[in-house]
């Protein structure tokens, strides 16, 4: 078992709250950039919040050749910044592309489910309840989907059209 | 101080408009700055399509940042209309030009090939669009998207814009669109087909603890406002039948404004057939948009956010349509191709009327059969979208239109100033018409509304007090819906910030203090700037025109059957409110 956050894409309306309370908190600034989720818009207009999915056979961790991230005994990832040279080759092998570069900034950064406080931001501001911070039955490998391929499930489960015509 | 980027795109040179913080406390920001800005910078007479006129996205001080339910405005000089046309929609582009360090974006000059606009913080490309050229706005944005990757904010224009359709619109997050007064057209003017904003927010406002506190409180109170629970489970749409029952919906070119199959194009409809989830604008809890995909028949697959009560009422009951499927595939057709659902219905009325009454020649052999044809008015929006056929004069507009049909067409063009009428019928509410032809872009619905007060007043509308009060109406809900767009906040979540969370707002944000006596005042500013604008286009473009068939034929359907306008009534309350504005 684990505490994460869970996304339902089906209740995500994209209003983009998480990200710009992601944002304040870790960056004292509401702009995306900041923010360690990302809401990304797919056609035919769906939704997709992504972020961390904490996976404990992390590729992130394994693709670091100065041994900079550590994952914790509650999968968070830690990316250490003495450690870090920016190779940015984290960012490269997340399956769920979530670690995010701010522009102008060496280290890249990752959810760190709000450093164990007790409300994250993005769940707290949400306003359909898309975003759950809650136990799951989770052995810790990695499931990470890309948010194109969690697009593109959606629209399959739906019957949508994923390609504009 | 805020920076505005003006971006030439006819030599490339760029420059920043700065806007001191004197000039936020004159002009607030939005609507009422952007009127200033086009007051100022246009000079009278300019061609909407020449490489003058100026295509502009403006935020207000609150735009994009971390204060909920935020939009941004979009203002050109229109060319379905001459006059000046600024209108709002919640994108998320906005928030990425506030990253990017500005509060809005003007766009001048005129390029010699389909190019676009991408901008990332200081640094402004026009690149090649001859690839998308002709492409629909939603491929454009997705193409784009795939191109810049997802974290940029776009707005995009479709054929209908690349073609010069004076009613055009431009769209972004795929079915956001700032529709009326054809802003898409000007920007096809200037051979953009899209503008591309990536903000790393190095530049935005760094917000403070009361800000951010504020702005949290805010976020519950609109989830636990109840008002706006309806828009919640049925969006604009929910108003359909209210609007009906009330003889307030548009019908049959809006001859009418009682339709017997309105159950069909409700929000209520659209819930249990249609919508599977909801969609919000930028930085809105509330989500009253709908997004909904069509399930049988012949228009299956097409997907849609909507449809809005504007557009259940222009292109479901003003043209017949009486199944919500048909619909939704007219309104996916106009945001395809880039059209007003608006304008393009009430064109599509037009010449059903006249198709039906013989008055125009059949080109496309349709017989008098148009009403309520899905299919038939589908070929038609193509045909406007590509100004091909008989979608060459109809692309016009209606005003424009009928004088190309003939004199025996003019009865039926329902316009003011050009603007083809919205979705809310006036045979009840003389009040709402003087609105109409006293908003600044012609027959706009969102300036003033009267008609709430006038569809439930016991008052006899030729007593006194029914005038003067109605005047009072207008002339208020002006003033302060200015305010509203100049903020930018949106229609139905300003009741529940209120005002003085406006004015905190305000002051956390900017460090300048307001009080609501002069935010009202602005609003009248603007007002008054929009007046100006269009006088010195001429004395014609401030007071419009009203439809003569609304004080001639009286609506025949519904439970206010026999309902017109009183011209002595509707002269009187204009009289009044042109007195208490002292034009």
């Amino acid at each position: 078992m684990a505490k994460i956050i869970q996304v339902d894409i089906d209740k995500c309306i994209g209003c983009r709250l998480c990200e710009m309370y992601c944002s304040f908190v870790h960056g004292g600034r509401g702009a995306v950039d900041y923010s360690r989720i990302k809401v990304l818009t797919f056609f035919p207009g769906v939704e997709v919040p992504n972020l961390c999915f904490h996976c404990k056979d992390a590729p992130c961790k394994s693709s670091c050749p100065v041994s900079a991230i550590e994952i914790d005994e509650n999968f968070v990832v830690h990316i250490d910044n003495q450690k870090c040279i920016g190779c940015q080759k984290c960012v490269k092998a997340c399956p769920a592309e979530a670690i995010q570069i701010v522009k102008g900034q060496k280290y890249p950064v990752v959810c760190d489910l709000c450093k164990g406080k007790p409300e994250m931001a993005c769940v707290e501001v949400c306003p359909t309840k898309a975003l759950i911070f809650q136990e799951v039955p989770f052995d810790g490998s990695c499931y990470a989907k890309t948010p194109k391929e969690k697009a593109f499930e959606y629209c399959k489960k739906n019957s949508l059209e994923f390609d504009p015509k | 101080m805020f920076n505005v980027l003006k971006i030439n795109v006819g030599n490339n040179k760029n420059s920043i408009l700065q806007i001191s913080h004197e000039e936020i406390k004159k002009y607030l920001g939005g609507k009422c700055l952007a009127t200033k800005i086009l007051l100022d910078y246009l000079n009278p007479g300019v061609n909407p399509f020449s490489e003058e006129n100026i295509f502009m996205i403006m935020g207000g001080p609150l735009s994009g940042t971390i204060v909920p339910s935020m939009k941004c405005s979009v203002a050109v000089k229109s060319p379905l209309t001459g006059t000046i046309s600024v209108g709002f929609m919640g994108g998320h582009i906005i928030k990425c030009i506030r990253d990017a360090g500005y509060l809005g974006l003007m766009i001048v000059g005129k390029c010699d090939k389909p190019s676009y606009v991408f901008v990332e913080d200081e640094e402004v490309k026009l690149l090649d669009a001859s690839k998308f050229w002709g492409l629909n706005t939603f491929a454009t944005e997705e193409e784009l998207y795939l191109r810049h990757g997802r974290d940029v904010g776009i707005i995009t224009i479709g054929p209908a814009g690349e073609n010069l359709v004076p009613f055009s619109v431009v769209n972004t997050d795929f079915y956001r669109q700032a529709a009326r007064g054809g802003p898409g057209s000007v920007l096809g003017s200037k051979k953009i087909k899209a503008i591309v904003v990536k903000g790393s927010g190095a530049k935005s406002p760094p917000v403070s603890d009361e800000l951010f506190k504020l702005s949290k409180q805010i976020i519950s109170d609109i989830n636990a406002n109840t008002s706006l629970f309806r828009f919640r489970k049925w969006g604009t749409t929910g108003s359909v039948l209210g609007s009906n029952s009330n003889s307030t919906l548009p019908t049959q070119n809006f001859s009418e404004q009682y339709f017997e199959k309105a159950d069909q194009i409700s929000g209520e409809r659209g819930e249990s057939l249609f919508w599977f989830k909801r969609r919000a604008c930028f930085s809105c809890p509330v989500g009253c948009g709908h997004i909904g995909s069509v399930r049988g028949g012949s228009f299956k697959g097409a997907i849609v956010e909507g449809p809005e009560y504007e557009t259940a009422a222009i292109m479901g009951s003003n043209l017949l349509i009486e199944n919500i499927s048909d619909l939704v595939y007219l309104n996916k057709l106009c945001d395809f191709w880039g059209l007003d659902t608006i304008s393009t219905g009430a064109v599509l009325s037009f010449y059903a009327e006249c198709l039906e009454k013989g008055l125009v020649k059949d080109e496309l052999n349709i017989s008098d059969n148009l009403w309520g044809n899905a299919t038939l008015f589908g070929q038609l929006i193509e045909l406007i979208a590509k100004r091909e056929g008989v979608g060459k004069l109809l692309s016009l507009g209606v005003k424009e239109a009928s004088k190309v049909f003939g004199p025996q067409t003019k009865k039926y063009a329902m316009h003011v100033k050009g603007l083809e009428m919205p979705g809310w019928g006036i045979h009840r509410a003389p009040g709402m018409a003087v609105a109409y032809i006293t908003a600044d872009r012609g027959a706009d619905h969102q300036q003033a509304f009267p008609l709430s007060f006038e569809i439930t007043s016991n008052l006899e509308k030729t007593s006194p007090q029914y005038i003067e009060h109605v005047a009072k109406i207008i002339f208020e809900h002006q003033n302060f819906n200015a305010m509203v767009n100049s903020v930018i906040g949106c229609d139905f979540t300003f009741g529940a910030i209120g005002m003085q969370n406006i004015i905190d707002l305000l002051k956390h944000s900017t460090g300048i203090e307001f009080h609501e006596g002069e935010l009202l005042k602005i609003g009248e500013l603007c007002v008054n700037l929009s007046k100006e604008f269009n006088e010195r286009e001429g004395k014609e473009f401030i007071v419009g025109e009203l439809p003569e068939r609304y004080f001639s034929e009286p609506i025949t359907q519904g439970p206010h059957s026999g309902a017109k306008i009183d011209r002595e009534v509707f002269n009187k309350i204009k009289e009044k409110y042109l007195e208490l504005r002292g034009w």
